[in-house]
């Protein structure tokens, strides 16, 4: 994968919403989206983070990361490498929480593996 | 979480094909009830960003409603699948809704309007929604400011009156802390005009006066106590309450 666009690296904690919040709209912005739109992505940003940081056992850090492509934005939202944590949440609900964040993003994937996410995977359809 | 979709025999598809073809409500009504987990958990997501667990519970369970009318079984997909996001929708619209109720103090609102009128009229113009540069344009301000009016507009949340101002101490809720006119001097007058005209009583009426308002005893009672008739009591007392009337209406022309 190349490198990010952005790439922002905050303590996994609540407070720092606001700071995610505002560095996913500067980002989105800058790819002309819809000030609707930035809103929508603003919410599955902040939705990714939260279930990270709201697993039993959270990283201490949040990587988010922005990658432009021709037609598309990706944003990634992980702990940091080598994060041992536990998502102690029942696939039941994982299932919701994926198909909420598909409906705010344009797709949505949540890269479950031994009991922990190891990453969410937003992307923004540009070519519409 | 309980989630009674996802246990056979429970089949969403077949049931509201059946409802379809029959529009009977009970199927309808068991189809939500084995969905309303869904509502929960997009509640729980979307709870603590200025709105409560319980309005966000009932919007996105009332949305089930219509993603059910709306749902067309014969196009393969699940219902489940088709629910959610008009469920996360109808609660994304409630927060915009709400955003935009909220008025700002003067320097973030007259960005903020400025920023809104500029959405309006460029919504109409191109037929879509403006992006972010083009707000900034036609506002006449920095993009960045532009970023934080529209953050600063979804920050905006009313809460409730009733709320405690912080969880962890045994405060009063925040309407206590609202100014409000003091009843206590017009008691104070309305004190001082009583006991003025119940000096224009002889200690007789007064006595009565104050046994039978201050200690809310009765005639029979009251007449056994001074040791009348009833009647005597009736008589004094209608006496007494005339020349009150008189007295406290001439101090109320006065004042």
């Amino acid at each position: 994968m190349c490198d990010p666009l952005i790439q922002l690296i905050v303590p996994a904690d609540q407070s720092m919403m606001l700071v995610i919040r505002l560095a996913t709209a500067g980002a989105l912005a800058r790819a002309q989206l819809t000030v609707d739109a930035i809103d929508d992505l603003k919410m599955a940003v902040e939705e990714a983070c939260t279930l990270m940081i709201s697993q039993e056992c959270p990283p201490t850090k949040i990587y988010l990361e922005f990658f432009r492509r021709e037609r598309a934005m990706d944003i990634h939202v992980h702990g940091e490498p080598g994060a041992v944590c536990v998502c102690g949440m029942d696939a039941g609900e994982l299932d919701v929480v994926c198909a909420i964040l598909n409906a705010l993003a344009d797709a949505a994937e949540i890269d479950f593996a031994d009991g922990r996410i190891r990453n969410i995977l937003l992307t923004k359809d540009l070519s519409r | 979480m309980r989630n009674p979709a996802q246990h056979p025999p429970f089949d969403a598809e077949r049931l509201l094909r059946e409802y379809a073809r029959t529009g009977n409500p009970a199927i309808r009504d068991k189809v939500v009830e084995a969905h309303l987990y869904i509502a929960s958990i997009i509640a729980k997501r979307f709870s603590g960003r200025g709105v409560e667990y319980d309005d966000l519970y009932q919007v996105a369970s009332l949305s089930l409603f219509k993603a059910i009318e709306r749902y067309d079984p014969e196009r393969g997909v699940k219902f489940s699948s088709f629910a959610t996001p008009t469920m996360v929708g109808e609660v994304k619209n409630y927060f915009r809704d709400r955003s935009r109720l909220i008025r700002l103090p003067r320097r973030g609102g007259e960005l903020i309007r400025s920023v809104e009128r500029a959405r309006e009229a460029l919504t109409a113009e191109l037929g879509r929604q403006p992006n972010a540069d083009e707000l900034a344009e036609r506002a006449g301000a920095e993009i960045d400011d532009v970023l934080e009016a529209l953050e600063m507009r979804g920050a905006a949340s009313p809460i409730s009156l009733d709320a405690l101002p912080m969880e962890d101490e045994e405060n009063a809720p925040l309407s206590a802390f609202l100014g409000m006119e003091d009843q206590g001097y017009e008691r104070f007058e309305r004190g001082d005009m009583l006991k003025r005209a119940m000096d224009s009583l002889d200690e007789r009426q007064r006595e009565i006066i104050r046994m039978r308002f201050f200690e809310n005893r009765g005639q029979r009672e009251v007449a056994q106590a001074i040791g009348v008739s009833q009647m005597s009591i009736s008589r004094a007392e209608r006496q007494a309450l005339s020349k009150l009337r008189d007295a406290l209406s001439e101090s109320e022309e006065k004042g």
